[in-house]
């Protein structure tokens, strides 16, 4: 089952009643959620209890309460089951007197793996980052970019189903970005369940539209954007039309069912609020042909995720 | 060519490891430091000690009972005398565990190591066993090592004397003694890395630790005051193993109390250790 917000009997990674407290502090307030397969975004704004909850599901915190399972596991009691279970730490540090390929040996090794796969996949892995150069090189002579794609490499070398990748692209250049993307976007498409923490918004949208939501702690969405975005009634959904004959076409859905506002903007869009998305989308080809008027080309502009995130956490 | 389209199966929890997790931590925290050429000399200098402990046995056979003047400990070739030539050692198990174990824990509080060790599968135990047994390497590479190599060597330049006891007594209570206090010394030496994330601050405890309790302890013998030795850190370790070595206490206390401390010592690392190296990440 893919996506964020699916049954729990059908997720690899689900969380029941979690909470955190550190002192006085709660990161974490009864947080329930289920994630099957494919990209899921993790997104709160810094300070959000979204690491919190990160390293909870990736079993590196222990719930104050609530369980957390991965494949119906609790992975530390289970360890075993971390062969299929890749983490990308968010912090920076890396052992820097390790080459980049000790380093990747290293972590191949404890997961298991004999000296010649631990070569082959090194190799590749290397080869797939761009640091076959630098891979004789120490770590703590890499770029920040460069520590990211180690991290990355280190995270997805042993071919696991489950991978947890803490703001995977700080620090990238545009071209690895891309490549990062392009990666974690391929791995998803696979069939394994990458679960993406992040606060900035476009990196998060550029991997994939299934989000989970965390502000102050709790979950406030998750599933698909568009899909939370029609759950949120109070705010109108904000729709731009193209057309030909933007001021006919704006004098005519004034008035009109669903149609809360209306504006021609200095695009010559024609920006219609609804009060509901679905039924507007429903009934404007009627109108549009009963009425001789045509629209070029129909935009969203509310259903992205800042604006969702920006509804959703009142910022 | 994608790793996934290479037709490669997924690892099952049942699957076999090709190596245990603490035996990878192991050697990797054994092959790391030796690759610095001044450590290996180090160590070198450390069996220096055991070539002379070898010289003085080979003339005290060829010159008799001349050579006893050079000392008991060093001409002896008794359980006793290897026990004292291990105590003799312990200045380079000072130096070489303070270089090659202070930062084995700090370092990855330091550098994100504990998520990235616990995100594998590997516990606790795995963990603090495979950098134990890095300690313990080394601490045997300087006094379990040199006293098997002498124990062979004295056989062979005195065949028949004590054969059963240098062959397989001796190196057999050694074996038992430098796993022990090995296996203690390097829970206390953890505990004590697991407090930072700065090796200098390790050292500078683990100096006052055992320079400073044995000070402590000569002063407290020089007074009489038989009571204040137990504070010497290494010196319980010796003075315990009179017990396995049948020989003489070395301090001014009973050799159960110092095995008692030693248990009191260890006890308190392995809390310490379990406090401070969670699986869990610790959040401030």
């Amino acid at each position: 089952m893919k996506g964020a917000g699916i049954d729990s009997s059908q997720a690899r990674i689900s969380a029941d009643r979690v909470g955190k407290w550190f002192g006085e502090v709660i990161a974490v307030n009864n947080c329930t959620l289920n994630v099957g397969t494919g990209v899921v975004g993790l997104l709160g704004a810094n300070g959000a209890g979204k690491s919190t909850l990160f390293k909870m599901l990736a079993g590196l915190i222990e719930p104050s309460h609530g369980t957390v399972r991965v494949f119906g596991r609790r992975l530390r009691q289970d360890v075993g089951w971390y062969r299929r279970v890749g983490f990308c730490p968010e912090s920076d540090a890396l052992p820097d007197w390790m080459t980049g390929r000790e380093f990747l040996t290293l972590m191949l090794r404890l997961m298991g793996f004999d000296k010649a796969e631990t070569n082959r996949r090194v190799d590749y892995w290397l080869e797939r980052f761009e640091l076959t150069d630098a891979a004789g090189r120490r770590l703590g002579g890499y770029s920040k970019g460069m520590r990211q794609k180690i991290k990355l490499a280190q995270a997805m070398a042993h071919d696991p189903d489950v991978i947890f990748l803490d703001e995977p692209l700080n620090g990238m250049d545009p071209v690895s970005r891309k490549q990062s993307i392009d990666l974690v976007r391929e791995l998803g498409q696979q069939g394994r369940t990458v679960l993406v923490s992040s606060h900035i918004l476009p990196e998060v949208e550029s991997m994939t539209s299934e989000i989970i939501l965390i502000d102050r702690g709790r979950v406030l969405a998750e599933g698909a954007v568009a899909e939370i975005r029609d759950k949120i009634p109070e705010h109108p959904t904000t729709v731009a039309l193209v057309s030909s004959a933007p001021r006919a076409l704006a004098g005519f859905l004034i008035g009109r069912d669903h149609v809360v506002g209306v504006q021609v903007d200095q695009e010559n869009r024609v920006v219609v609020s609804t009060d509901h998305a679905v039924a507007f989308y429903r009934a404007l080809p009627g109108w549009l042909l009963g009425n001789g008027l045509v629209v070029d080309e129909i935009v969203t502009l509310d259903d992205s995720l800042e604006a969702v995130f920006q509804y959703l956490t009142e910022r | 060519m994608p790793v996934y389209e290479r037709g490669y199966t997924h690892w099952q929890p049942s699957g076999r490891r090709a190596n245990p997790a603490w035996f990878v931590i192991a050697r990797r925290g054994v092959l790391e430091p030796l690759k610095r050429r001044w450590l290996l000399l180090l160590v070198l200098l450390a069996w220096v000690p055991a070539i002379v402990k070898g010289g003085i046995i080979y003339f005290k056979l060829k010159a008799g009972n001349l050579m006893d003047l050079v000392g008991g400990s060093w001409t002896s070739i008794e359980p006793e005398g290897f026990l004292r030539f291990m105590e003799g050692q312990r200045f380079f198990v000072f130096v070489l565990l303070a270089i090659t174990g202070a930062g084995l824990i700090a370092s990855d509080r330091r550098e994100n190591g504990m998520s990235l060790y616990f995100s594998r599968p590997l516990g606790l135990l795995d963990y603090i066993g495979g950098k134990a047994l890095t300690i313990v390497t080394f601490y045997c590479l300087v006094t379990l090592a040199p006293v098997c190599v002498l124990c062979l060597f004295s056989y062979l330049v005195a065949p028949g004397a004590t054969g059963a006891d240098l062959l397989f007594m001796t190196p057999l209570r050694t074996l038992v003694y430098c796993l022990l206090a090995g296996g203690s010394i390097s829970l206390v030496l953890l505990a004590f890395s697991s407090l930072g994330t700065r090796s200098i601050f390790v050292m500078v405890w683990w100096t006052i630790l055992v320079s400073g309790t044995e000070t402590i302890g000569a002063i407290a013998e020089g007074l009489g005051r038989d009571g204040l030795q137990a504070v010497n850190f290494l010196g319980q370790y010796h003075n315990a193993g009179s017990l396995l070595f049948g020989a003489e206490p070395r301090l001014g206390i009973s050799p159960w109390v110092s095995l008692g401390i030693v248990i009191a010592w260890t006890g308190l690392a392995l809390w310490v250790l379990k406090r401070q190296i969670r699986p869990v990440e610790v959040v401030s």
